[in-house]
């Protein structure tokens, strides 16, 4: 088994622009070590509705409003301005940045146990066609590979995402080699199960990392299944 | 001084639960994932109505997950009802779902503003 750079197409040289942009970076930055809560106040704000900043203030009084906990109101006060700069994006772009986002969030949170972090990669396997989509982060330590596919919401969750990383995890069981699979998706686990329901592909080897439970991949590698929901 | 808004967590997850009959009949413009728009709005209306279930005929202020704080505040400005910022809240986020009339964007919608009221009752997302 062996990691390799996906080939450039125009749109992942497009999309490489957007992944370069530090509007992504202080998303996920501000993202990092916030509790679920402010995770949701980014999840609402960038799903595009009111560009108006009191707007938000009124919704959340809880997490930004003046009885907020002061670590909470702290955290949620980092994320408005720059959840609102990727809401004010149009429709189309804003799909990117989102993407974008939670695929640096994913990678930043890695970056702080493992240190060959790498994005946008195939993983070979010796005669086995090689995949058309490359996986969004990749760990590739020696001897500790993992892979991860990145979501905006659970609606992306498809077929096709969940057996090409079951594939991987399969393949790699045949060389001999232990490769954690995981999806990471910036909703709510209640929601990811509901998706997850109705599905038929295999997924009992694939981790699901919710929104609730992203802070724990800067903790160690995530086990198999979907966390429920923590209250 | 009167409040606008609800003032109890039932009273809070009606007005949520009516807001949220109409994203869902949004929603539901996207023929390819009806089935999963139904299954998404049985899952979150069943945990609201738990929410509401729980704390039946509570005030609002006392299902916040800050009380104490809120009181604080309250004994400060002694003439504002403590659960006026978390009935604005509720009552903000079933006007601003009332506004979407994009399918799409209905369904992100479906699964996030369930979650938006629960923070603003003092919930986990």
């Amino acid at each position: 088994m062996r990691f390799q750079d996906a080939s450039k197409d125009a749109r992942a040289v497009v999309y490489a622009g957007i992944q370069a942009d530090p509007l992504v970076g202080r998303v996920a930055e501000a993202l990092c070590d916030a509790p679920a809560s402010v995770r949701l106040l980014a999840r609402a704000v960038m799903n595009g509705e009111s560009d108006d900043e009191t707007t938000w203030r009124t919704v959340f009084p809880t997490l930004l409003g003046a009885t907020a906990d002061p670590a909470v109101r702290s955290a949620a006060e980092a994320v408005l301005p720059a959840a609102l700069e990727v809401a004010a994006k149009g429709a189309s772009a804003r799909d990117q940045y989102r993407g974008a986002i939670v695929e640096e969030l994913t990678a930043r949170l890695l970056s702080r146990r493992a240190t060959a972090v790498r994005r946008e990669r195939r993983v070979l396997f010796d005669g086995v066609p090689t995949e058309i989509h490359p996986y969004d982060v990749t760990v590739e330590d020696a001897g500790r590979p993992e892979v991860y596919d990145c979501k905006w919401g659970a609606r992306g969750i498809g077929d096709d995402v969940l057996h090409q990383l079951d594939d991987a995890r399969r393949h790699a069981e045949e060389d001999d080699v232990r490769l954690p699979v995981a999806l990471v998706v910036l909703d709510t686990a209640r929601t990811c199960a509901v998706r997850l329901d109705r599905t038929y592909a295999p997924r009992d080897g694939t981790a699901v990392v919710t929104l609730e439970s992203m802070g724990d991949l800067a903790r160690g590698v995530p086990a198999p299944g979907l966390p429920g929901p923590r209250a | 001084m009167t409040v606008p808004g609800p003032v109890t967590v039932d009273d809070a997850v009606r007005d949520a639960l009516d807001a949220y009959a109409g994203l869902q009949a949004v929603a539901e413009e996207v023929e390819d994932e009806w089935m999963y728009v139904q299954d998404l709005a049985a899952a979150h209306r069943e945990r609201l109505e738990a929410i509401a279930a729980e704390d039946a005929g509570r005030p609002i202020d006392l299902a916040a997950a800050h009380r104490e704080r809120l009181e604080a505040i309250a004994a400060e400005d002694a003439g504002r009802p403590i659960h006026a910022a978390v009935a604005a809240g509720i009552t903000a986020a079933c006007e601003e779902v009332g506004r979407i009339t994009d399918p799409h964007r209905a369904i992100d919608w479906l699964s996030t503003f369930p979650s938006v009221v629960a923070v603003a009752l003092g919930r986990e997302p």
